[in-house]
């Protein structure tokens, strides 16, 4: 079987010649595909009032679309969904093959939305961007790949689609990604031996820990694999840098975005933000209150355009993720914008009038050793806090490290912070945010996650 | 030369193997139990179950890698797969609610959540057909009876033995397991049979996959012998 990759050097450090085109070329590009999909949007029952006033042909800058086309989000789709009884939503732009596949959105705000995928999409659309990933992150042909999550999920149809170009031998667990299916998981990677994991962090965190406390060798486990990429939550650079150590990894990468919005990207071997190929998706990044576009290096909500057809087609759709395009040049040498992403709007807290994410106290505390994986939640006490409220898991408590995470973080973001010992907290990597209104930790009382 | 290899759900039942040609052997056999079925052009089709099962891989050619035409494509089907954990069904009747699939392929350990309890689907809700599938023993008959009396649409059997890449539905019309001679060599084991003194071949289906050098092996399923179908005018191993 022939594959899309079988002439290409195995040494070659780009897998597409338009990862490293310069950026002015790499936005007249993105701008053609733009007025061909506003073309294509204003005849979609979803956009057609919403984009009346739009001429196509005459957005001649980013800018201009900006100030434009007004932006939507999921509840809008919700809405859509619940009037329309069925399962789409108006922003289906298919090709005459219809479509080749259906696949539920993610489930925030309680309410999965469905996408469409036409066959065109499949062919060259977004499979071409995680071919370049997988390249980019050290995926060559004939490499044996464990992926766990092949049927159901959106990324999963585009990773079958991917691999196959790739020519790699797939391996697959049998069950999913939650931990109660880790037995199945361990016994694969030591009999099959891959050289690459595609899995979610948590369970990769659950591989090791059943591992350990299988009292097996983990890094003897893990002796033939060399890379992972990890989706389905912010990863720290601390716990990057643990999990590499730990298992004797050459790198591991994350995978950020989301089925709502069909959009996402990876991080590069410089690790800093993911690459969001511009040929695919327009991602800005606007003020949440306002809607005040938000120059690089400025946090907001992250809203996706997506630029080729034959699939669900989100125009400024507002993730309502939290995150910034990275400013400056990447290291990798490519030209794509960077996105980092830090977790739901609705997760954060908002301290002095800074926004501050889960993930930015778990980054900062995983810089402190002792910390490193502490469960900790960050306690939302009103809209608007004069302090930041850190609790840590009362099984880890150590004398003197509640003082010492709280100068950490007062250091690191410039902001008043409390971090106290709590009660004991479920053993997970991901900080989350609990509310006012759930009963004080310390009497180990129940929180409640939103 | 295998492409794909996917574990087992049995502990220790190891992996199948599966070159390009075999996953396209195998995800026929899946269409033809779809037709059986009567799945047919522009039908939708949901699938509750994990994706490492093949009832769920072998479904379209978005859900595997160098799965050319999966059942989907090859009956011009549209499908939609929920990953199969039971905190899903909730998930799923969204699905129910909004893609309005004419058939559901759903787990035989996830079916009582869907016909009853708190978490039962709305009988406005159950018009789909239900098809059961499994990797082994089909569901016993009062339970089989229990489900069918619950769900609107009808249902049937999505036999399976994973460890052999069987595959084969029920005839809905005549109730007979249509075993495709093409793909399969299907026999009743010998040394099952009981009572042969008096006539009776009941017995263990082995089938053996005309497109994988796996050898003959024992499912099981518990049939009679192929006879014609009544109303249809196949034939079919009868589920004892």
């Amino acid at each position: 079987m022939t594959t899309a990759v079988d002439s290409m050097p195995r040494r070659r450090r780009y897998f597409d010649d338009v990862e490293t085109v310069p950026v002015e070329r790499l936005e007249a590009a993105a701008l053609e595909r733009l007025r061909e999909v506003l073309e294509r949007a204003t005849r979609l029952p979803f956009y057609r009032e919403r984009l009346a006033h739009l001429d196509a042909a005459a957005i001649d800058s980013f800018d201009r679309f900006a100030a434009t086309a007004p932006t939507f989000r999921k509840a809008d789709l919700i809405a859509e969904l619940r009037r329309s009884g069925g399962y789409t939503t108006g922003i289906e732009a298919l090709g005459e093959g219809g479509a080749a596949a259906v696949v539920l959105t993610s489930g925030t705000l309680g309410f999965p939305t469905f996408a469409a995928l036409g066959w065109g999409e499949f062919d060259h659309g977004s499979p071409r961007e995680v071919l370049r990933e997988f390249w980019m992150n050290g995926m060559r042909p004939g490499m044996r790949v464990m992926c766990q999550y092949p049927a159901w999920h959106h990324l999963s149809m585009l990773d079958n689609r991917a691999l196959e170009w790739m020519g790699a031998e797939v391996v697959c667990p049998w069950g999913t990604f939650v931990p109660r299916f880790v037995d199945q998981a361990i016994e694969l990677i030591a009999a099959r031996r891959p050289e690459y994991l595609l899995t979610v962090t948590t369970m990769l965190h659950a591989i090791v820990e059943e591992a350990i406390a299988r009292g097996m060798d983990v890094l003897d486990l893990f002796e033939p694999v060399r890379y992972a990429m990890v989706a389905g939550e912010p990863m720290s650079p601390g716990q990057r840098r643990l999990l590499v150590e730990l298992l004797g990894l050459e790198d591991l990468f994350e995978r950020a975005g989301s089925s709502d919005g069909l959009w996402g990207g990876a991080d590069c071997p410089a690790h800093t933000g993911h690459h969001v190929w511009l040929d695919h998706h327009r991602v800005e990044v606007l003020e949440p209150d306002t809607g005040r576009p938000l120059e690089p290096g400025q946090r907001g909500t992250v809203v996706v355009t997506n630029l080729t057809l034959d699939r669900s087609l989100y125009v400024r759709f507002d993730t309502e993720d939290l995150g910034e395009i990275i400013p400056g040049p990447c290291p990798c040498g490519r030209t794509h914008p960077r996105v980092e992403l830090y977790g739901r709007l609705a997760d954060c807290v908002r301290v002095e009038g800074r926004l501050v994410a889960p993930y930015d106290v778990r980054a900062h505390l995983d810089e402190i050793p002792e910390l490193i994986g502490v469960p900790l939640v960050v306690v939302r006490e009103g809209a608007e806090m004069a302090c930041l409220q850190v609790r840590l898991d009362g099984g880890s408590r150590t004398d003197g490290l509640a003082e010492a995470a709280t100068e950490h973080l007062r250091a690191s973001l410039d902001l008043p912070v409390e971090v106290r010992w709590g009660g004991r907290l479920p053993r997970r990597w991901k900080a989350r945010m609990a509310t006012d209104n759930a009963p004080d930790p310390i009497g180990g009382g129940k929180w409640r996650r939103r | 030369m295998s492409v794909l290899a996917v574990q087992l759900e049995r502990p220790g039942a190891g992996m199948m193997e599966l070159s390009a040609g075999a996953l396209a052997s195998y995800a026929e056999a899946l269409a033809r139990a779809w037709g059986v079925l009567g799945v047919g052009g522009d039908d939708r089709v949901a699938i509750y179950d994990y994706g490492s099962s093949p009832a769920a891989y072998l479904a379209s050619q978005a859900f595997a890698p160098y799965l050319e035409r999966g059942a989907a494509e090859r009956t011009l089907a549209t499908a939609l797969c929920v990953d199969g954990l039971p905190d899903n069904v909730k998930r799923f009747t969204h699905v129910l609610r909004h893609f309005q699939p004419h058939f559901v392929f759903v787990r035989a350990d996830l079916v009582p959540l869907l016909v009853a309890g708190p978490t039962a689907v709305p009988v406005e809700q159950r018009a789909a057909r239900l098809v059961v599938s499994a990797d082994g023993d089909a569901p016993a008959p009062g339970e089989r009876a229990s489900w069918e009396r619950a769900w609107q649409g009808g249902l049937s059997l999505l036999a399976r033995c994973d460890a052999a890449a069987f595959v084969a539905a029920e005839c809905p019309r005549c109730r007979l397991l249509r075993v495709p001679e093409e793909l399969y060599e299907a026999q009743i084991a010998p040394a099952s049979r009981p009572g042969s003194s008096d006539g009776d071949e009941r017995g263990t289906l082995t089938v053996r996959p005309r497109f994988l050098d796996l050898g003959a092996l024992p499912t099981e399923l518990s049939v009679s012998p192929p006879a014609p179908g009544g109303r249809c005018s196949h034939q079919g191993f009868a589920l004892v």
